[in-house]
This record gives structure tokens, sequence and C-alpha cells, in this order.
């Protein structure tokens, strides 16, 4: 017996776990430790290591476009007011003349990047919608159905389940951004908007204390999606497909 | 930044507004670090501005708000990614099939120029993910574990994977500069 313990080596992975201090048990931290300070190699190797992952470049901030942090701003003022209002009926039709408000004046006021997705109210938006070159054939249908869906959705949207309503409206908003996604990425920049356009309001729908100004709300955003459903409908034969 | 906050017996829609103005290209930029897609960001940052509207009086100040809306941005960018991307999520166990995909210098190189996120860029989803939460944002093993439902083993070797390719990629740096 000459006295010596074999030791397993500590890999790099295990050094990286212990620079994190995270995901190693205390014992063979312990280990880690007192061995870096008795053997050279393995002290080399970690101060290599710590000092690649100081080299590595700072996270980088990115500025959001100017109508998404006008977009953020408007859906708060709108969630707040939702949620505040004693009417809901006057509320809802507050909250929505106010984001029309603030979304013309962010259209007017705002250099409005072709990425960006929203610009303008729904109605206005959808009028867009009127010139040809509207989205390919595949991409409408989709959207159709969608529509169609969600005029479905809406009308029996449970009053007296806020959980339920919210998760549904929820799915609803998502499946919308799908579409809006998709329609983006063809190039369909204004079938795009019209989609978002229909967020705020779908999203001021969930709202459980809506009750008493619902029913105005719903047929208001039935009509919408009906006209966009229809202006879909008849605009395919003419669409000239962009790639 | 943001401090008072935390002495406010109630956050208002002024509150709210103010760390928005100010604080939001970090969310922002957090969010396009997960996703790699700047629609799904601001969905992102979205939804988690609303939640923490809709949660506010949960908002015990033990973190700062910016703090708290900050994590709620990033948590819905996963969500956002799991969701429309699942297969890139995917659990990827198999070491040398990741490392032989090693990713050209050239393009190392200049990824490095354009920052941590160009860097990021030779990373698969998973790693990204994965390196991107452990290293910048900080958050402990097991929270990306649950946060991703994956495995915290998982994490682990996806991490361990980022880690060889990023020095990789150092390299290839360094060798330029």
């Amino acid at each position: 017996m000459n006295g010596t313990k074999f030791q397993p080596p500590i890999s790099d992975d295990e050094l990286l776990l212990y620079h994190y201090d995270d995901g190693l048990e205390a014992a063979y931290r312990e280990e880690i430790t007192r061995r870096l300070r008795s053997e050279l190699g393995l002290a080399r190797r970690y101060q290599q290591l710590r000092a690649e992952l100081s080299a590595l470049p700072a996270p980088d901030i990115r500025i959001p476009g100017a109508a998404a942090q006008a977009r953020w701003h408007l859906r708060l003022d709108q969630r707040a007011a939702v949620a505040a209002a004693p009417s809901r009926s006057g509320n809802w039709r507050l909250a929505f003349a106010g984001a029309t408000l603030v979304l013309l004046g962010v259209a007017i006021g705002t250099r409005v990047s072709e990425q960006t997705s929203i610009a303008a109210p729904v109605s206005d938006q959808i009028a867009l919608l009127d010139e040809p070159a509207l989205a390919n054939p595949a991409l409408a249908r989709g959207v159709q159905s969608h529509l169609g869906d969600t005029r479905l959705l809406l009308a029996d949207l449970p009053a007296d389940d806020p959980q339920r309503r919210r998760e549904l409206v929820d799915q609803v908003v998502e499946q919308n951004r799908m579409y809006a996604r998709a329609a983006l990425a063809q190039g369909d920049d204004r079938l795009a908007r019209a989609l978002r356009a229909f967020e705020p309001v779908l999203l001021a729908l969930a709202d459980p204390a809506a009750n008493a100004g619902e029913q105005g709300a719903r047929a208001q955003i039935d009509f919408e999606l009906g006209i966009l459903q229809t202006r879909l409908s008849r605009s395919p034969s003419k669409i000239v497909q962009t790639l | 930044m943001f401090a008072w906050l935390r002495s406010r017996p109630h956050l208002v829609l002024d509150d709210f507004h103010a760390v928005l103005a100010e604080r939001s290209p970090r969310w922002y930029s957090a969010c396009l670090r997960i996703t790699r897609d700047a629609a799904l960001a601001e969905d992102a940052v979205q939804d988690a501005l609303l939640k923490a509207w809709d949660k506010r009086a949960h908002f015990r100040g033990e973190a700062e708000l910016d703090t708290w809306i900050h994590r709620i941005a990033v948590n819905a960018a996963i969500d956002l990614v799991r969701r429309l991307r699942p297969q890139l999520l995917a659990e990827q166990d198999n070491d040398d099939q990741v490392c032989a995909s090693t990713p050209d210098s050239e393009h190392q190189a200049s990824a490095f120029a354009a920052g941590l996120d160009g860097a990021l860029k030779a990373l698969s989803e998973l790693e990204r993910c994965c390196f991107v939460l452990k290293h910048v944002e900080q958050w402990k093993l097991i929270e990306i574990a649950e946060e991703m439902k994956i495995s915290q083993d998982s994490v682990k070797q996806a991490l361990f994977r980022a880690l060889r390719k990023l020095r990789g990629s150092l390299d290839v740096w360094r060798s330029e500069t």
C-alpha cells in the first residue's frame, strides 16, 4: 500500500456545474473544492473554463418596435379599464373608443414598420383587405375556417364560468395569432394586421366582469368577423400568390 | 431601479406603464433570445404584462416589479416555443450526433462578432434555451427543468453540449482577432 487513493478525474462538465454552483451533491462539490486546491492541472482547467465563460459577449439589448411598445401600453390600459368599469356596456365601448383613438394616434404619429402587428382598429384593417392581392388560397381557407370557429365559440361563451371563459378566449387568441403569423410569413401584412386587430376586442371579452355589456361586444365582433370571412371568401380567385 | 415599488401597498396602472417604458427592451430581448422570433417575443411580453396586471394583488414586493414581469415574460416565451416548436425542444441525448454537426468556423467567428445572440445561433433550440436560462437568466437547473418540462439530467446534458459548441466558437473567434 503506498497510501495514495485513486481519484476519478473531474470532467469539464462537472466543473461547469461547479462554476454555476448548481446540480452537484454537496459532498462532491466539497471534494472538487479540495482537489482544486491540490491539483494544479485541474485548477488550470477550471480557470480556463471560467475565463471562456467570461469571454462570452454580453447579452444584447434589442429595442422593440414603436408599434409593439404602443400596443403593450394600449393592451394594459384596455385590461385595466375593462376590470375597473362599473358598467360593462359603457366601459367596453369606452375602451374600444379609447383604443381606436390611441391606435389612430399610433398610426399617425409612429413610423410603423412592415413587420409590426397592429396599427388600426378592426374595421379599418378589414377595409384595407378590399383590395386584391389577398392571402393565398390555402391560407385564406384556413383563416375563413378559423373565423367561423371563432364565431361559433364566441356565441357559446359561458357567462357563469369565468375561468373556462378566459381559457376559451385565450385559445381563440392563440389561434388568431397563429394565423396572423402565417399571414405575415407569407407576406400578407394586411391580413396579419386585420387579424391582430381582433385581439384587443377578444381579450376584452375574456374578462369575467364583462357580462353587462357583453352582448353588444359579442354582436360587434361577430359582425366584423363575418365581414372578414366574406372578404376572404370572394377574393382568392384573383390572387397572385407571392412566394 | 423601481425599488420604491417594493414599499408601495398597491400597484397602480402608472407603475406598470412606468416599468414597461423603462424595462421592456430587457424583457423583449430576453424573450427574443428564447424564441428567436420577433413576433413571438412581442406576444410573450404582452402576455406577461397582462398576466402580471391580473395577478398584481399577489405581488408581494420581495422582488422588483421589473424582475417579476421579466420572469413571467421568459416563462411565456418558453411556453410559446414549447407549444409552437415542440419537436425542436425534444430531448437530444446523443452527444456524438450533436457534436458532429459543428457549425463552420466562418459562421462562428461572425456570430461572435454579432454578440451573444449571434454566438447562440450555433446551438440547437434546446441547448440555446437551457444555456440562456442558466447563464444569462441565472435560473436553477430544477427551475429550467420544470419550466421546460424535461428532466434535470437533460438540462445538464444540453448545457454541456452548449458549452462545447461555444468553446469551439471561442477558439475560432480568438484566432480571428
